[in-house]
């Protein structure tokens, strides 16, 4: 007896998921979604009090949303329904909808798009420079229009597509946004409202906006926790979609897991301290461009989990990726030769001139690539010693010139060009700060006033060329990041990644069913 | 005595607070660049000074270490965290209980398991049984905190699913009651199974060779001339004038075990200081890692107080 209603019980479980899975297709809702994340605490869900890294934008982008959002193929619709630009006289239209609502029931209009702006430019949100805004109109409840300072070829990816619009009827009265926690403080248009948050658990518990107007949610609980063994619980079937290592992957390949890996929008460089000798020279540069065998730091370093770097700094899978560029390959003798043509000479297998040897501080966060430059440029015949230091410290001596060289990494290199003025010329220590060469900084000035696509995209071509033969930094490669799902939800990476760039599969749009495209 | 005591425990506040403000700030690493990292292609030089301004840290050293000074030590005020944007007492309260929940129950379960344990084997010297308990507990004294943990993590919760990985609760499952307390137990047990490992050897050594001591002494031979029970001359007699090293071991190394179970904390993910000042480290937030250090300060100068008078008791009843 006890058998047979074993075997009853495992058919109709049979039956069950074959039926959720054609259901799927259609309209089906997830109960409970779990997201692992090993952080967990990106902080509250709001603008002014989320952490400012990716992560902490996504969680608060489930609440708040944007004029216009990206998908896999690029811009859509949010809470514009269309944009347009004039020209003429420099500022974007948007017509916004009209059937939206507050997560409090309160109306929508315009008037929450020209109180955001103005908010923001008040108390300045990390993610989002308005400096660009000159000031925005309302021309009647769904109608607004931006005025541009100046044409300002960002505009769309990095302001339009970045900056949470806030209900005015809440945050008109809120002086110190950054202390506002309240419960109204998560009030948004967005597909999900906050139910709980838990720092010290790292953990977020969020419920499905069933009168979105996007579109039905699919789920209709979703989770964030904080998880140090994310490739365990996932196989437990206590999460759904976590981030892996890369050496976990083809396992859970085998066990059935949908593996996702995303575009190669993030870069590690060595960074050279050009206000010294002798990285202030270019054929320097160069050669130790030619010593550093980047295939063997993706081969070896990263256990092929990654690209070589491109030295135009863009990734290669951006539409914005230079055609042709300088390259640099791996070549010791060619190395040597450009080093003994400024006047070195080998004593002791070390390059040395005058009093000068070639011997130089390594500044990094880990050791096994920096092992690997090592040995690259001791086979040159450069000296080189590492020292391991926190992001923290690292930033901090890169940002006071205070260091020979220095493995520094950074994202962003799939959305907006505007990436290569702020690491070409921004005084931030993920920049090379470099303003000697006159055509560069013309180029880039004018990058950002190019409305028009095809036509900018020739000018970031070249602004790469320049860059890579002035090689002020090495881009060594570009690492790949692996996210393992159990399939419940189609998840798809965004466009030039989400928002600014997030290069992670976490849009929010994989989360409803898409209707109004 | 009691004059010259309390006296050392002010000398050890008054370090304690210049260490806890200058140590932080000793590391390279500004607070704005550590907690804004790759946001900072947006952080404009405008916002930057804001920063700045609103943490109080556009402010020379000497002006901002009066500022700490005062502040705690006047308005018993521990500050204002710039990470989490709330007042420090606010942010450690979250996480102080689960430290303090962590580190009392293994405190207590490693010093009882260490005392039983020590008495039987010390009471039995050079026996079967004393050999045996030696061998056992000198192999765990041999491995490290972090060993005893990952290897418990490996085996009984990645490999046989008896524990959760991390965390000190099933987060959102909005349980209550029993259950609620048997899901922390359940989370708690593998933290403090390892607390308990690495703590055990040394009192039970200490219990050990102290009841080793005491067995030989007049007293017991009397006890025993008396006809009293085996058991009564162990515990009564023997163990509680053996437990006086054993007490005093709590609050000398309750510091270093104290930073034992911080370490732990993070092998677990359990959400305790451990891993509160760790955060804080890495974003350089002055007054939170300020705040941290000088409650867990109090922790220990309160605990040593408290053992010293505790000995003093037992010193006194001994026979």
């Amino acid at each position: 007896m006890k058998k047979l209603l074993l075997v009853i019980l495992l058919l109709s479980l049979v039956v069950g998921i074959g039926f959720f899975n054609l259901s799927n297709n259609s309209e089906a809702e997830v109960e409970v979604l779990k997201i692992g994340d090993q952080r967990g605490d990106w902080g509250y869900p709001t603008p002014h009090r989320h952490y400012l890294r990716g992560p902490g934008y996504l969680r608060m982008s489930l609440i708040f949303d944007t004029l216009i959002w990206k998908d896999e193929s690029g811009f859509v619709s949010a809470l514009a329904e269309d944009w347009s630009y004039e020209e003429e006289e420099n500022y974007f239209t948007f017509n916004l909808r009209r059937d939206v609502n507050w997560h409090d029931g309160t109306e929508f209009t315009g008037q929450d798009v020209v109180f955001t702006f103005n908010y923001l430019q008040e108390n300045p949100y990390g993610w989002a420079n308005l400096n660009a805004v000159e000031k925005v109109e309302l021309i009647d409840d769904y109608q607004v229009r931006v005025y541009l300072s100046q044409p300002y070829a960002p505009f769309l990816e990095r302001v339009a597509g970045v900056v949470p619009i806030l209900p005015e009827h809440i945050w008109a009265e809120i002086e110190k946004p950054r202390e506002f926690t309240a419960t109204e403080a998560v009030v948004g248009t967005g597909p999900y409202q906050l139910a709980e948050y838990n720092r010290t658990q790292g953990s977020y518990f969020y419920q499905a906006n069933e009168d979105y107007y996007g579109g039905d949610p699919i789920v209709e609980e979703l989770i964030f926790v904080k998880t140090n063994s994310p490739e365990v619980e996932l196989q437990r079937g206590e999460l759904n979609i976590v981030e892996v290592m890369p050496e976990a992957v083809e396992s859970l390949a085998e066990a059935g897991f949908e593996l996702m890996t995303g575009n190669h929008f993030w870069a590690n460089k060595l960074m050279f301290n050009q206000h010294q000798e002798p990285f202030d020279q270019r054929k320097f540069r160069q050669a130790l461009a030619h010593a550093i065998n980047r295939e063997e730091l993706v081969e070896r370093g990263l256990r092929g989990y990654g690209v070589e770097g491109s030295q135009g700094l863009i990734s290669p899978d951006s539409k914005w990726a230079a055609k042709e560029l300088p390259e640099y390959d791996y070549n010791p003798q060619k190395s040597r030769n450009l080093i003994e043509e400024l006047g070195y000479s080998k004593e002791d297998g070390v390059y040395t001139k005058g009093d000068q040897s070639l011997e130089f501080t390594l500044l990094t966060q880990e050791d096994r690539i920096s092992e690997i430059i090592k040995q690259n440029l001791k086979q040159v015949g450069i000296e080189v010693e590492i020292r391991v230091l926190d992001e923290a410290s690292l930033d901090t001596k890169i940002d006071n010139w205070n260091f020979d060289l220095a493995i520094s990494g950074h994202g962003g290199l799939g959305g907006d060009p505007m990436v290569l003025n702020q690491m070409i010329l921004d005084d931030d220590p993920k920049s090379v700060r470099f303003k000697e060469n006159q055509q560069l900084i013309d180029q880039l000035e004018k990058q950002l006033t190019i409305m028009e696509q095809d036509r900018r995209l020739e000018v970031v071509e070249d602004i790469q060329g320049i860059y890579a033969e002035e090689l002020l930094a090495i881009t060594l490669y570009y690492p790949e990041e692996y996210w393992a799902s159990d399939g419940t939800i189609p998840w798809f990476y965004t466009a030039g990644g989400i928002a600014i760039g997030i290069p992670h599969p976490l849009n929010k749009l994989a989360l409803i069913e898409r209707d109004f495209d | 005595m009691k004059e010259k005591r309390l006296s050392g425990y002010l000398i050890a506040l008054i370090i304690i607070l210049l260490l806890n403000f200058i140590l932080p700030r000793l590391m390279p690493g500004d607070p704005i660049t550590a907690m804004y990292g790759d946001a900072l292609t947006e952080l404009t030089p405008e916002l930057r000074i804001a920063l700045e301004e609103r943490y109080g840290l556009s402010k020379p050293l000497v002006g901002q270490f009066f500022n700490y000074l005062s502040n705690t030590v006047l308005n018993l005020d521990l500050g204002y965290s710039f990470y989490y944007e709330e007042s420090v007492v606010q942010v450690v309260m979250n996480y102080l209980p689960w430290t303090l929940l962590l580190l009392l129950t293994s405190l207590i379960l490693s010093t009882l398991l260490g005392f039983v344990l020590g008495v039987e084997s010390g009471w039995e010297y050079n026996q079967r049984k004393d050999r045996l308990l030696l061998l056992i507990l000198l192999i765990i004294n041999g491995m490290p905190g972090i060993v005893v943990g990952s290897l418990l993590l490996i085996i009984f919760s990645w490999q046989l699913s008896i524990f959760p990985t991390g965390g000190a609760m099933t987060s959102h499952a909005s349980y209550t009651g029993l259950v609620w307390l048997v899901d922390i137990l359940h989370h708690l047990a593998l933290p403090l199974i390892t607390l308990v490992l690495t703590r055990l050897p040394s009192s039970y050594l200490l219990m050990r060779n102290s009841m080793f001591g005491v067995i030989e002494q007049p007293f017991i031979q009397l006890a025993r001339a008396k006809g009293l029970k085996q058991e009564r001359i162990k515990y009564v007699h023997g163990a509680r004038n053996a437990m006086i090293p054993l007490i005093t071991q709590v609050g000398i190394r309750f510091g270093t075990f104290l930073g034992g179970a911080l370490f732990v904390e993070n092998i677990f993910s359990y959400p305790g200081m451990g891993t509160l000042i760790y955060q804080a480290l890495l974003n350089r937030d002055y007054p939170l890692l300020q705040g941290s250090l000088l409650l867990l300060s109090l922790i220990v100068l309160l605990v040593n107080f408290v053992t010293g008078l505790v000995i003093d008791r037992v010193d006194k009843g001994g026979y």
